[in-house]
């Protein structure tokens, strides 16, 4: 999981990125297999890998600039990038060392399964309100999406009149 | 259903490797220069938050669902964030004909 992860920043070719973007990302389910939530390595597959990813490639494909082309690291911010994270995980790993966490499970055999039926009784009682906002946004995404991608309505539509114009004219 | 698991496998494992993933995530938005992976990389890095939600909820609080609540909520924020993030790609591609984020530098003054 590391490697692809690794991979999807490195990759010189954009499409190889994204594949492993879907390795990656496939890896995460697993881990939520391990972790005792079926549930949610389900919606994992089917968001990401089924959505977001074939998304991104349809992205890349539309933007057509990198397919076979080298998509270059820009050298003198790869260096503070890389400085940056490494700083990052030494903090990371100094807190994992000082921290000691109770928690009365120790190993991963000892969680036990949460039935979804409970899981969405909590979600339309207790969490119905973060429910419905989160469909709003999802509705104001979609909106701002589609006014985003939609081409210069103004000249589309003036292309239109004119094909119009151009085949009565004929 | 038991799954038997060879080694041992305790919270701090997941944490590191959620670790490790957030670092490659900041490495990857801080020195790429295509903007679609650059959008990769936050996928990258909402993943690990992901899994230290997930680790964390049931470890922790086993018998509490809320942390895996949280994550529904993250994927459906992701989702939504990945829409309108390659809409604006779209659109900028349109202007500028390039997704080379040292083109794109309208916004500098």
């Amino acid at each position: 999981m590391i490697f692809s992860a690794i991979r999807v920043i490195s990759a010189r070719n954009i499409v190889h990125s994204a594949f492993y973007l879907a390795v990656t990302l496939l890896c995460v389910a697993i881990f939520f297999i391990l972790l005792r939530v079926q549930y949610l390595a389900a919606v994992q597959i089917l968001v990401y890998i089924g959505a977001i990813v074939v998304l991104i490639l349809f992205a890349i494909m539309l933007t057509r600039t990198a397919i076979g082309q080298n998509t270059n690291i820009s050298s003198r911010q790869a260096v503070f990038a890389a400085i940056v994270s490494l700083i990052l995980f030494a903090v990371l790993s100094i807190v994992f060392n000082i921290t000691r966490i109770s928690s009365d499970i120790v190993d991963v055999s000892e969680i036990k399964i949460i039935p979804v039926s409970d899981f969405s009784n909590i979600l339309f009682s207790k969490y119905a309100l973060p429910f419905e906002v989160a469909s709003v946004l999802l509705l104001a995404a979609l909106v701002g999406s589609v006014v985003l991608a939609v081409k210069d309505r103004q000249k589309a539509g003036e292309s239109l009149e004119e094909k119009s114009g151009d085949k009565k004219n004929n | 259903m038991q799954l038997q698991v060879g080694i041992d496998l305790k919270l701090i494992h997941f944490l590191i490797v959620s670790g490790v993933l957030f670092c490659i995530g900041i490495y990857g938005v801080l020195s790429r220069r295509h903007l679609v992976q650059i959008l990769m990389s936050v996928e990258l890095i909402l993943n690990s938050v992901l899994i230290n939600l997930i680790a964390f909820s049931s470890f922790i609080t086993p018998d509490d669902i809320t942390g895996q609540m949280f994550a529904v909520f993250v994927i459906v924020v992701a989702a939504a964030e990945v829409g309108v993030g390659l809409a604006i790609i779209l659109s900028v591609y349109r202007q500028k004909k390039s997704v080379d984020i040292d083109n794109i530098n309208i916004l500098k003054w």
